[in-house]
C-alpha cells in the first residue's frame, strides 16, 4: 500500500489481484481510509458497494475472467470536501456508451452493478485508458457541518 | 460468510445466511439454494445476519425467486438491516420480493393471509 499527501490531499493506494476473494481486502481498506474523513457510517457503507461492485466489473468484465496475472490498483484521494476512489484496470476496457446503455435486467439478472454505483456515489465517471484498461472515479462528498 | 440450514419444526426449510455475501462468496450461496430448490418449492432465506451483498448476491437471490415461481412455490425473504434493505429499494427489487422483518411475523402473516 503506497502513500501521497500534499497540504490538502492524502492519498492512499492499494493493489489487488483481479480474484474475487480480493474483493473483501479493498473494502477493509476503505472502511479504514474512510473512517479518516467525515464521512458517515452510511456514506462509507454506500461507497463499500460502489467499489466493490467496480472491482467485480473489472474482474469479470475487464479480464473476461479470473486470472491472477492480473491486478486493479485502486486509490483513495482524501480531498477537502471528498472522498473519491478511483479503481483502474488494464483490461479490455468499455466505452462510455456501452456504459450508458446499461439497464437493469431483471429477467437476465444483471445490470445492477453499474446502476448500483451511479445510485450510491456523488459523482461517477467511466474513463477508457490507453492503450488499454478502464478507470471508474466515483466521489461522495462530506456530510455538510 | 457461513449457511445453516433448518428444516425441522417449520413449515418450509429456512436458510440462515451469516456474513458478507459478495462476488466471492455467493457461488457457496447459490450452491446451498440450489439444493433447497431440489427438494423444496417454498422456503425461507432468512437475511438477518447478513452485514453485506452486492449485485452478485442480488442476482442469485432473483434467480431463485424466478425458479421457484416457475414451480409454483415461493421464496420468502427475513432481513430487518437498514442497509441490505437500501440496496433492494434502490434496485426496486423491495416490490418484487415478499420481505419480512422476522420469520414468527412471516408465518404469522402467511396464516393471516397477507404479506408485510
Amino acid at each position: 500500500m503506497k502513500t501521497q499527501h500534499t497540504q490538502d490531499t492524502c492519498s492512499v493506494e492499494l493493489e489487488i489481484p483481479s480474484r474475487s476473494e480480493f474483493v473483501g481486502v479493498a473494502r477493509l481498506a476503505l472502511s479504514g481510509v474512510a473512517s479518516r474523513t467525515p464521512l458517515t457510517y452510511e456514506d462509507i457503507e454506500d461507497l463499500k458497494v460502489a467499489l466493490s461492485e467496480a472491482c467485480n466489473n473489472a474482474i469479470q468484465h475487464a479480464y473476461s475472467e479470473e486470472n491472477p496475472e492480473f491486478s486493479i490498483s485502486i486509490r483513495f484521494h482524501i480531498l477537502p470536501d471528498a472522498l473519491e476512489v478511483d479503481v483502474e484496470d488494464t483490461g479490455h476496457g468499455f466505452s462510455l456508451e456501452q456504459v450508458e446503455k446499461i439497464k437493469v435486467d431483471l429477467e437476465r439478472e444483471r445490470g445492477f452493478g453499474i446502476f448500483l454505483i451511479r445510485s450510491l456515489v456523488d459523482d461517477v465517471t467511466f474513463e477508457s485508458l490507453t492503450p488499454s484498461g478502464t478507470r471508474v472515479a466515483m466521489t461522495k462528498r462530506y456530510p455538510k457541518q | 460468510m457461513n449457511v445453516q440450514v433448518k428444516s425441522e419444526g417449520v413449515p418450509f426449510p429456512a436458510v440462515s445466511v451469516v456474513g458478507e455475501v459478495d462476488v466471492y462468496t455467493a457461488p457457496q450461496l447459490r450452491e446451498k439454494i440450489l439444493e433447497i430448490e431440489a427438494a423444496h418449492r417454498t422456503f425461507i432465506l432468512n437475511l438477518q445476519e447478513v452485514s453485506y451483498i452486492d449485485s452478485t448476491g442480488l442476482g442469485i437471490l432473483i434467480g431463485s425467486l424466478k425458479r421457484t415461481k416457475e414451480k409454483g412455490g415461493s421464496l420468502y425473504l427475513v432481513f430487518t438491516n437498514p442497509m441490505i434493505k437500501k440496496i433492494f429499494d434502490i434496485t426496486g427489487l423491495s416490490q418484487v420480493f415478499d420481505i419480512f422483518s422476522s420469520e414468527p411475523d412471516l408465518l404469522k402473516s402467511l396464516e393471516t393471509g397477507k404479506s408485510s
